[in-house]
């Protein structure tokens, strides 16, 4: 976009922000919904560590994000550092600790395969008793 | 098991717990935090050996080396689904996007955008959903890795 390369674009999360202090008009509101993954040879154990520490750090952004914005230049490609000003960049992605359903998990996969956005051979058994991992 | 891999996700929240030692105070204290390489302009990871666009699926296909990991949960729903990893059904998260213009562009409403091709994020469907009834162009070509900047 910033190449003009593009005449428009959906971008989500810091991309936004990015371009919204360059300038760039916004047209509709989207969303992006993300999920996570763990390595198959993960330990549990640790992966529930993990989210419980998520969670905490979720109450602090949400209580004042704007404590926490530096940390974006973490993640800011060296060309963009100049052209942007992280300090008014807004909270971003919010973790929200809700199951990923079945019926979400179903309603995707189905959804997702019905329009062949995936090679055939990448979709997999599409069953979400072997996909999803719950901590219980 | 080996030291716990926390691919970030251009977000706050793993850095948050870093700083407030958190991932201590839970009881996770062998870990690293480590960006991925996605979208990195590197034109030896474009392509996958199978000459595909190398995008999050391949980087769960071909083995992303990290313990947690994050991506559109389309990918992430068929990466699992292919066994490639675990989808974690207790949390999601939901970011904030939109669909934007230059600011020279003389579009101004959603209508304006039947028939102009959109980047999006590839395989970043959800947008197709919103284009579809205004008209615009929304091919797998206009599909150029806009969701990633690094």
């Amino acid at each position: 976009m910033i190449a003009r390369k593009a005449k428009a674009a959906n971008v989500f999360g810091m991309q936004l922000y990015i371009l919204e202090q360059l300038g760039f008009r916004k047209i509709a509101d989207t969303t992006f919904m993300i999920a996570g993954m763990v390595a198959k040879d993960a330990d549990l154990g640790e992966v529930k560590k993990y989210y419980a520490a998520l969670r905490r750090a979720q109450a602090d952004i949400d209580v004042m994000h704007q404590k926490y914005v530096h940390y974006y230049a973490h993640e800011l490609p060296e060309r963009f550092k100049t052209l942007v000003d992280v300090r008014r960049f807004g909270p971003g992605e919010r973790l929200v600790f809700e199951p990923y359903s079945k019926a979400m998990y179903e309603d995707t996969h189905r959804w997702v395969e019905e329009r062949g956005i995936f090679d055939a051979d990448a979709v997999g058994a599409g069953a979400f008793e072997d996909a999803v991992t719950l901590a219980r | 098991m080996g030291t716990f891999v926390i691919h970030t996700h251009q977000r706050l929240q793993e850095w948050v717990a870093q700083e407030k030692g958190y991932y201590a105070a839970e009881g996770l204290t062998d870990y690293v935090l480590k960006q991925n390489d996605l979208g990195t302009p590197d034109p030896a990871r474009a392509l996958t050996p199978e000459g595909k666009k190398f995008g999050a699926y391949e980087s769960y296909e071909t083995g992303r080396e990290a313990t947690v990991s994050c991506a559109c949960h389309w990918t992430v729903n068929m990466a699992a689904s292919a066994d490639h990893g675990t989808l974690w059904g207790e949390c999601y998260s939901v970011a904030p996007g939109a669909i934007v213009v230059p600011p020279e562009s003389p579009i101004v409403t959603p209508e304006q955008l039947a028939g102009v091709e959109v980047a999006i994020t590839r395989r970043f469907n959800r947008w197709r959903s919103f284009c579809r009834p205004i008209g615009s162009s929304c091919t797998s070509a206009a599909c150029r890795t806009s969701g990633s900047i690094r």
